[in-house]
C-alpha cells in the first residue's frame, strides 16, 4: 500500500503576545491511499490543526508534511492553493456553500478554478457529482433554499470536484442531526470504497467507528492509533 | 477601529467637506471681493456713451439737475500701437480722464509707477500682463499726422473692462494734453457718468437717465448707450448668478455623498463587530451604551477629518477664488478666507456624520444576544430575490462561475449598490449633460455664425458716406461684396409707457436692407424682411423683450429715433437674441429704406459688412487690421465694440464661456473621483465582509489571479450597470437640463445637441474610475491567508 501522507517530527504552535501554547508535538504519521482515517479527541488537543496542516490551510513550525509526494512546507501560499485545488478536497463543518451559487454552479466553481477538466466536461461532471451525492433534482437551487444534510452533501460533491486524492472534513455531521448524519457516513464509506483517501475530524464516535483507522490526539501527542478495518 | 475602516471614514468625511468647504467659500470670496472693488471704484449710477466728444459745459449743465448727485468724464477711442519695432500695428484702446488724481466715478486706482503726464502713458492692468509689457516698455502709437513713442510709466487697474482673452482690446491710458495729437480737444469728453441722490434705487435712476438723454439730445448730442448700475453690487455678480446657484446645490450635495460613504461604512463596521457587540450585551452593556461607543467613534473622525478638511478647503477656495477674481481685474493678493464657510463646515462636517451613522448604528446597537454572537457558515445575511435568480441564472448559463459570483455580489447588498450607484450615475447624467451643454453651446454659435454670411462688420463711431467706404474697402483685392446699414438709438413704448428690455446697454435699432444677404436673424414668431417692406415703418424685435412686455407680432408699438418724434411701427417677427451674458446693446431691425426716409439720412451709413476671400483666422486678422489701418488714415474712428470679425467673435465667443463650462466639468469630475472613492469602500467593505468568502474560495483552489478578477470584475460591472443606466438619464434630462443651464449661466437660448461622443468617453472615464478604484480592495482580497479568513 502507497503512502499518501508522510508527517514527520511535526511541531506546531501558537503565540499570543508572550505566551506560546504548543498545540502538536512532535506528531509522526503515515496515511496510505484508500485509508479512511478518523481523528478525535478532546477540544483545543490539536485535531482541527492537524487538518489544516494537511490541507495547507496552516504550516507547521518544524517537521515536515509529505503528501503525495510533495512537500507542503516548502509551497508558497499562491502554490498551495493551486495544489490543493489539485489534490485535496476539503468538507466544512458549516457547509460554506457559496450562497448566491446554485449547488451545481458550487460544484463547478473548482474546476473552473484549476482548469483540471475541459470547460465543455466540467457541467456533464458537476451533474455526474450531484447525481452521485443523491442530489440531482437539487441542482438549480441555492443553498439556501435546501436542508443542512443536503448541504453538506452538495459540499462532499463540490471536494470531489476535481477528483483529489485526499479528502478531509472537519467536524463533517457536526451541525446535522443523527439520520442526517447517517446519510453522510454510508458516503464516506462509498467513497472510500471507490479508493479515496480520507481523513476526518470528529466527535462523533458512530462516525469514527465506519473509519478504517482511528487517531486519537491528546495535549497534542497521539495517544492512540487503531486500525479497525483494511483500507481499500 | 479597523485602520482600513479608519481611513476610508475619515476620508469619505473630508473629501466631502473639502468639496463643500471649497465651493462655498470660493462663492463667497468671489462674491465679497467683487463687490468690495466694485464699492472701492466709486461706481458710477449711469454711463452714457456720447456719439461726439462735447466740452464741459455740457456735464456742468447735467450737474446742475435736481437729482444728480456728481458727474465725471472721461473719455475712450480706438487707436493703434505697436508694442516693439517687429511686432504688427494692433488695434487698441486709448483711454483719458481730465484730472487722474480727483477722479470722482468708476476710479481707475495706479498699481504702479505714475499716472499718465506728458508723453507717458500708463497701461491697463490686464492689458499688461496679457502683452507682456511692464514699466520702462515703450509704445509706437498711431496718430493723425504720424506716430509717437510713448513710455510706459504706470500700471492701471480699470474696473470695467473685457480681459483681453474674452476679446477685450488692451487699454492704454494717455495724458489729457496728448489728447489733441488724436484731434480730440484736451478740454471734451465723451463719456459721461453720473451718480444719482442717495438713497439709490433702480427705477428712479432709470428715469433720471431718460432725462439726461432726452436733455443730451436737445443739444443734439446722441448717446450710443446707456449702463445702468448697482453701486452696491458689482456688475459681474449677474453672470455668476446661475452658476453659483449649480455650486451651492453641488457643495452640499458633495456633503450628503460623503455622509452616504459613512453609512456604508459604519454598516459595514457594525456588520464586522457583530461578535463583539453580542459580547458587549452579554456582559451587560445596553443599547444606549453601545451606541454610544460608535457614535463617539464616528465623533472623533469627523474632528479629524474637519482639520484636514478646512485648511485643504480653504487653500482651494482662495486659489480658485483669486483666479476668478483675477478674470474681473480684482487682484487678490494676500491670503483670505471665509469665516462663514469654516462655522458651515464644522457644523456640517459634526452633524451630518453622526446624523448618516445613526441608523446602522442603533440598528447593530439593538441586535440580540443570540443573533450578534451566532456564528453561522456563509450567506447567513444573504437575500436573493427573483429578479436576482432569474439574472443571475441567465448569466450562468452563458458565462463561467467566476463571472455569476462577481454578478451576485453586485445585487448582494441592494442599499449598498444603490448608494454607490447613485454617484456615479449622478456623475455620469452630470458628465453628459455638461458636454452636451458644450455641444450644444458649439451648436448654437455655429448655427449664428451660419446666419452671418459677412466676414467682417465694420462699425463706424460716426457715419460715414458710402463713397467714401466703398473706395476704401474696394482698394482691397480680398473684398467680395459690401453691404451698408445703419444704426440709431431707438426708445420702444406701448401705451406711452418705455417697455424692458433685455439688453443692459439699451436698445438701437438696426437698419438694413430688406433683401439683405448679410444676415437674418432666427425668427421664432412672425417672419423676416421681404420687399414689401420697403419704406414701411415695420419693426422685428427680440422674442424674449416682446414676452417680457407683452408684446405680440401684429401690435403696434411708439418708436423713437434719437431725437426725431416717436411714431408708430408695427411688429412683423420676433428674433432669439443670441447676446449670451455681459453689456450689450438689444438690436431692433427696420427697413433701411424706412430709417433713411424717417431721419432724412440717405448717405451716411454706421456699418459696412463686407465678404471676403479669406481661409483661416490668421488671414481674416490681417485683412482687418489693414482695413482698420486704411480707415484710421483717412481719418475714420472705427467703433471698437462695433467692429468685429467673424472667426475672431467665434474664439472670443468660445473663451468667454470657457471658464464656466470648465468649472462645471471640473465639478463633474469631482462627482466622478467621489463616485471612485465610494466605489473602492462599497468594494474595500465587501471584501471585509467576505473574507471568510474568500478564505473558502482560496481553500477549494481559487489562486490571487481568481481572487483578484473577480474583485475587479465587480467594480467593472458597477462601472457598467452605472453606465447602463447613466446614459438613457442623461438623454431625457440632459435637453431641459443643458437649456436651463444654458439660460441661467450663459443667458442664451440654446439649440441642443445631445453629444453621443460623451458617452462613448463617460464608459471609458467610468471604466478607468472603476479599475482605480477596485484595485486596492481586489488586491487586498488577494492577501487573505485562508486560516486567517476562516476563523475571520
Amino acid at each position: 500500500m502507497q503512502n499518501l501522507i508522510k508527517l514527520n517530527h511535526v511541531y506546531k504552535a501558537y503565540t499570543q503576545g508572550q505566551l506560546t501554547t504548543p498545540v502538536l508535538q512532535n506528531i509522526s504519521l503515515n496515511i496510505n491511499t484508500g485509508e479512511f482515517v478518523a481523528i478525535t479527541g478532546p477540544s483545543g488537543n490539536g485535531k482541527s490543526t492537524l487538518l489544516n496542516l494537511l490541507t495547507g490551510i496552516d504550516r507547521p513550525c518544524s517537521g515536515e508534511i509529505i503528501i503525495n509526494e510533495t512537500a507542503l512546507q516548502l509551497l508558497k501560499e499562491e502554490e498551495l492553493s493551486v495544489w490543493r485545488g489539485l489534490n485535496v478536497g476539503i468538507v466544512f463543518q458549516f457547509f460554506q456553500l457559496l450562497p448566491s451559487l446554485t449547488l451545481l454552479q458550487n460544484i463547478q466553481l473548482p474546476m473552473d478554478f484549476v482548469n483540471k477538466y475541459p470547460k465543455r466536461e466540467r457541467l456533464d461532471r458537476a451533474h455526474y457529482l450531484l447525481d452521485r451525492v443523491g442530489l440531482t433534482k437539487q441542482a438549480k437551487q441555492l443553498p439556501g433554499q435546501v436542508s443542512g444534510g443536503q448541504q453538506q452533501r452538495a459540499a462532499i460533491a463540490r471536494a470531489l470536484a476535481n477528483d483529489p486524492a485526499l479528502l478531509v472534513a472537519d467536524e463533517p455531521t457536526g451541525n446535522l442531526d443523527s439520520a442526517t448524519a447517517e446519510n453522510i457516513y454510508t458516503l464516506f464509506s462509498a467513497l472510500q470504497q471507490e479508493g479515496k483517501t480520507l481523513v476526518i475530524v470528529t466527535h462523533n464516535e458512530d462516525l469514527a467507528k465506519t473509519a478504517s483507522r482511528h487517531i486519537t490526539l491528546h495535549d497534542g501527542h497521539v495517544s492512540s492509533d487503531q486500525c479497525l478495518s483494511k483500507p481499500v | 477601529m479597523h485602520k482600513y475602516h479608519t481611513v476610508l471614514a475619515i476620508s469619505s468625511i473630508a473629501i466631502g467637506l473639502f468639496v463643500m468647504g471649497t465651493l462655498l467659500g470660493m462663492m463667497d470670496l468671489q462674491l465679497t471681493y467683487m463687490d468690495k472693488a466694485h464699492q472701492a471704484s466709486q461706481p458710477s449710477h449711469i454711463s452714457l456713451m456720447l456719439r461726439r466728444d462735447v466740452d464741459f459745459s455740457v456735464a456742468e449743465s447735467i450737474k446742475k439737475m435736481d437729482e444728480v448727485n456728481s458727474v465725471d468724464i472721461m473719455t475712450q477711442f480706438t487707436g493703434q500701437f505697436k508694442t516693439t519695432e517687429s511686432t504688427p500695428w494692433q488695434t487698441g484702446t486709448l483711454l483719458f480722464r481730465s484730472d487722474y488724481l480727483n477722479q470722482k466715478q468708476d476710479q481707475m486706482r495706479l498699481l504702479a509707477g505714475s499716472f499718465p503726464h506728458d508723453k507717458f502713458v500708463a497701461i491697463e492692468r490686464l492689458s499688461a500682463q496679457y502683452a507682456h509689457l511692464s514699466l520702462g516698455d515703450t509704445l509706437e502709437i498711431k496718430t493723425p499726422n504720424g506716430t509717437e513713442i510713448l513710455t510706459i510709466a504706470g500700471i492701471i487697474r480699470h474696473p470695467f473692462v473685457k480681459p483681453p482673452s474674452f476679446g477685450g482690446q488692451l487699454h492704454v491710458f494717455i495724458a489729457p494734453e496728448l489728447a489733441p495729437t488724436f484731434n480730440i480737444p484736451s478740454a471734451s469728453f465723451r463719456q459721461l457718468l453720473v451718480q444719482v441722490k442717495p438713497p439709490y434705487n433702480p427705477g428712479k435712476v432709470n428715469l433720471i437717465a431718460g432725462e439726461i438723454r432726452q436733455k443730451l439730445a436737445s443739444q443734439n448730442i446722441p448717446v450710443n448707450a446707456t449702463l445702468l448700475q448697482n453701486p452696491d453690487q458689482h456688475w459681474g455678480r449677474a453672470i455668476f448668478k446661475g452658476i453659483h446657484f449649480i455650486l451651492t446645490v453641488m457643495a452640499w450635495a458633495s456633503l450628503a455623498l460623503s455622509s452616504v460613504l459613512i453609512l456604508n461604512t459604519v454598516g459595514a463596521l457594525i456588520t464586522q463587530q457583530t461578535d463583539q457587540i453580542g459580547i458587549m450585551k452579554s456582559l451587560g452593556a445596553r443599547r444606549y451604551s453601545i451606541a454610544k461607543i460608535y457614535l463617539s467613534e464616528v465623533f472623533v473622525l469627523s474632528i479629524i477629518a474637519l482639520l484636514i478638511a478646512i485648511p485643504l478647503s480653504a487653500a482651494g477656495a482662495y486659489y480658485s477664488s483669486r483666479w476668478l477674481l483675477d478674470l474681473f481685474n480684482i487682484e487678490l493678493s494676500e491670503f483670505v478666507y471665509s469665516p462663514k464657510t469654516i462655522y458651515i463646515m464644522v457644523a456640517g462636517g459634526l452633524i451630518a456624520p453622526i446624523l448618516a451613522a445613526l441608523q446602522p448604528i442603533l440598528q447593530g446597537a439593538s441586535l440580540s444576544v443570540r443573533y450578534a454572537i451566532s456564528s453561522y457558515g456563509l450567506g447567513a445575511d444573504f437575500v436573493s430575490t427573483r429578479f436576482d435568480r432569474w439574472l443571475e441564472l441567465k448569466i450562468a448559463a452563458c458565462l463561467p462561475t467566476i463571472y455569476a459570483i462577481a454578478i451576485a455580489n453586485l445585487l448582494r447588498r441592494k442599499a449598498r449598490l444603490l448608494w454607490t450607484q447613485s454617484v456615479l450615475i449622478i456623475a455620469g447624467v452630470l458628465f453628459i449633460v455638461i458636454t452636451s451643454l458644450i455641444a450644444s453651446l458649439n451648436l448654437t454659435l455655429n448655427n449664428e455664425l451660419d446666419r452671418s454670411s459677412y466676414d467682417i462688420r465694420l462699425g463706424f463711431i460716426q457715419d460715414q458716406p458710402q463713397e467714401i467706404i466703398n473706395t476704401l474697402v474696394n482698394s482691397f483685392p480680398n473684398t467680395q461684396s459690401i453691404e451698408l446699414w445703419n444704426r440709431l438709438p431707438v426708445e420702444l413704448s406701448v401705451k406711452d409707457k418705455v417697455i424692458q428690455q433685455v439688453g443692459s446697454l439699451g436698445m438701437q435699432m438696426i437698419a438694413l436692407p430688406t433683401n439683405t444677404s448679410m444676415y437674418k436673424p432666427l425668427i421664432v414668431e412672425g417672419r423676416w424682411f421681404d420687399n414689401s417692406d420697403e419704406q414701411q415703418q415695420h419693426l422685428i424685435i427680440n422674442a424674449d423683450t416682446a414676452a417680457l412686455n407683452g408684446i405680440h407680432v401684429g401690435d403696434k408699438i411708439n418708436t423713437k429715433l434719437l431725437q426725431h418724434t416717436a411714431q408708430e411701427w408695427e411688429v412683423i417677427g420676433l428674433y432669439r437674441w443670441f447676446a449670451g451674458t455681459g453689456y450689450t446693446v438689444e438690436p431692433v431691425y427696420g427697413p433701411l429704406s424706412t430709417l433713411q426716409t424717417n431721419t432724412k439720412n440717405e448717405f451716411k451709413y454706421s456699418f459696412a459688412l463686407l465678404t471676403a476671400r479669406l481661409n483661416s483666422l490668421n488671414e481674416e486678422k490681417t485683412y482687418l487690421e489693414a482695413l482698420k489701418t486704411v480707415f484710421q488714415e483717412h481719418p475714420i474712428v472705427l467703433d471698437v465694440y462695433t467692429t468685429i470679425a467673424k472667426r475672431e467673435q467665434r474664439q472670443f465667443a468660445e473663451n468667454q464661456f470657457k471658464p464656466m463650462l470648465g468649472m462645471l466639468l471640473g465639478l463633474a469630475i469631482m462627482i466622478a473621483i467621489v463616485g471612485g472613492i465610494g466605489l473602492s469602500g462599497t468594494l474595500a467593505i465587501s471584501v471585509l465582509q467576505r473574507t471568510r468568502e474568500i478564505a473558502v474560495l482560496r481553500a477549494i483552489g481559487a489562486n490571487s489571479n481568481a481572487i483578484f478578477r473577480l474583485f475587479m470584475l465587480e467594480g467593472l460591472l458597477h462601472g457598467l450597470l452605472a453606465w447602463l443606466i447613466s446614459v438613457p438619464t442623461a438623454y431625457l434630462v440632459a435637453a431641459p437640463l443643458a437649456k436651463k443651464l444654458g439660460l441661467t449661466m450663459l443667458n442664451m437660448h440654446l439649440d441642443f445637441v445631445f453629444s453621443q461622443l460623451s458617452v462613448l468617453i463617460w464608459l471609458i472615464v467610468v471604466f478607468i474610475l472603476a479599475i482605480f478604484a477596485t484595485y486596492l480592495p481586489a488586491r487586498n482580497a488577494t492577501k487573505i491567508v485562508v486560516r486567517a479568513g476562516l476563523n475571520y
